[in-house]
């Protein structure tokens, strides 16, 4: 018998003595589960069942169907969105954002950073749907002081799910030259290597298990401008980047070294609620089995 | 006290030690979940969409025009951006502007166009921005710019005349554009420098709607137009 068949063996033995993860009604509460989308740009309807390239695919209800699915069986989950929540079908041009707030709202999320096109309708706009997220907005290298948004949008949150504390924190993209000034007003950017860094290497010290960092600076550029991959290259206290803005559609996440050579994890989901990421986490504590590679059941 | 229980507690200590200090966890990674329609539709989800998408179909299923094949964006050009920077370069001289030729931002094409019927909402999702036509006087200088970072970029929709952009007499140029460009968005800081601008008013969107209604079938053009 090898290590790990004993250990497989030993997680099977002790569930059988009820040291078991599960409780009796079988929702597991031992696991985090982190559900993330980005750049789902007010796509609430699936793509037409005559799309070339995406037919009838994605919905925010099917979405919702997933989600809830999961809720079902594991007790802590995380629901996460890395910004451009907004523009991209007419219902955003008629209702402003109204629907994807209360869609998200009502699917439970926890937190999203922002988006440039979260800013389309302007500071005014973003501020006039607020009332419809019940979910809370992070981003650290904007500086929203002058501004409607002004404690409103909160750098970072410290969240608890079962045993595991989570720091999250939002990161935001230049908007100098991406959305016109009149629109995002007198929101000051700084640089965000340098703020998540700080903020990662904060959220650590206060005994978070976890550091997330929801981005929306984009995956990768052919220039040095800045990404998720070289915020993750330049990190020391990040776990795990979900980005956004590039549109790039990732299989899985991706491992990648940090500053001191420790492994960190960068998602992106695509566009347009085509698709939704997955990571579990689990606590190196006896009795539980360390899973490797296991892909998603779908709803039949 | 015998060797076995000795053994036993400082495994124990250890165990707890390792549970009080080490915090670390694992991340189980899994394939990003695709949204198939196999999955089911949720219930509530749908009763707060109903009447939204109600009163906007009505608007948006309006059949507006006719599109004989699918077409998409590409680089350096194609019949998707020829066609909308056509369009634009159409609803500038209809507007009463002399324009030498229309250069739109890859990136502001945001969706494709099925072959078959051209619904209002098509047109939405292709250009769901709310910018409008600006035309700018550039002199040559500028437009020695605008053409290198249109190479650059791999190339930008263009439309028909942008040969111009290569004839060395041409003191200066009119352009059709958005404002978003206009305004430095995606590199074009440069344009800053044009002699004149008129902010046209017509929004890009309405241009293109305005166009797909007159011109049915919409004329497709497949000649690469690269600088």
């Amino acid at each position: 018998m090898n290590r790990r068949e004993f250990i497989k063996k030993a997680g099977l033995i002790s569930a059988g003595l009820s040291v078991t993860p599960f409780t009796s009604w079988g929702i597991d509460n031992e696991r985090l589960v982190i559900l993330h989308t980005n750049d789902w740009h007010s796509h609430i309807d699936p793509f037409s069942a005559n799309h070339k390239k995406y037919p009838s695919m994605g919905g925010a209800s099917r979405r919702a169907s997933i989600i809830q699915e999961i809720r079902s069986k594991y007790k802590n989950v995380l629901l996460l969105d890395s910004g451009d929540i907004f523009q991209g079908t007419p219902y955003f041009n008629q209702y402003g954002g109204e629907l994807e707030f209360k869609l998200m709202s009502e699917m439970g999320y926890d937190f999203a950073t922002l988006g440039n096109h979260d800013f389309d309708g302007g500071i005014e706009g973003l501020d006039k749907q607020l009332p419809h997220a019940n979910f809370r907005f992070l981003c650290a290298n904007y500086d929203f002081k002058n501004t409607l948004l002004d404690g409103k949008v909160k750098p970072y949150n410290i969240v608890k799910k079962g045993k595991f504390k989570i720091g999250i924190f939002g990161i935001g993209i230049e908007l100098d030259g991406l959305v016109p000034k009149n629109l995002y007003g007198d929101i000051v950017y700084h640089d965000p290597i340098k703020k998540a860094n700080q903020l990662a290497k904060k959220l650590k010290s206060e005994g978070c298990h976890l550091v997330i960092c929801l981005s929306h600076l984009g995956y990768e550029y052919k220039s040095d401008k800045v990404s998720d991959i070289l915020l993750a290259k330049n990190s020391k206290y990040i776990d795990l980047i979900l980005g956004g803005h590039t549109h790039t559609f990732m299989k899985s996440p991706q491992k990648i070294k940090n500053q001191t050579h420790e492994n960190i994890f960068i998602n992106q989901t695509g566009w347009a609620g085509l698709n939704m990421g997955r990571i579990d986490y689990e606590y190196d504590s006896f009795g539980i089995v360390k899973l490797q590679n296991y892909s998603y059941k779908k709803i039949s | 006290m015998p060797i076995w229980s000795k053994s036993f507690f400082i495994l124990t200590i250890a165990l707890f030690t390792q549970c009080q200090t080490n915090h670390q966890i694992y991340p189980h990674i899994s394939p990003n979940i695709s949204i198939k329609p196999t999955y089911e539709n949720n219930k509530i989800i749908d009763q707060i969409i109903e009447p939204y998408a109600k009163q906007l179909d009505s608007v948006m299923n309006q059949v507006i025009g006719y599109c004989p094949t699918f077409i998409e964006k590409q680089k350096p050009s194609s019949a998707l951006g020829n066609m909308m920077t056509d369009a634009i370069l159409y609803a500038s001289k209809k507007a009463g502007y002399s324009v030498d030729f229309c250069v739109l931002n890859y990136g502001g094409i945001r969706s494709t166009l099925d072959s078959g019927f051209i619904t209002l909402g098509e047109i939405y999702e292709l250009m769901p921005f709310e910018n409008q036509i600006t035309i700018l006087k550039i002199p040559s200088g500028i437009a020695q710019e605008l053409q290198n970072h249109i190479i650059n970029k791999g190339g930008e929709p263009l439309s028909k005349g942008f040969q111009n952009l290569n004839n060395p007499n041409k003191p200066h140029y009119h352009i059709a554009i958005n404002d978003y460009m206009a305004n430095g968005g995606d590199g074009y800081q440069f344009l800053a420098k044009a002699i004149q601008r008129w902010d046209t008013n017509i929004k890009i969107r309405d241009g293109l709607i305005d166009y797909v209604r007159l011109h049915n079938p919409l004329p497709l053009n497949f000649n690469e137009r690269k600088l």
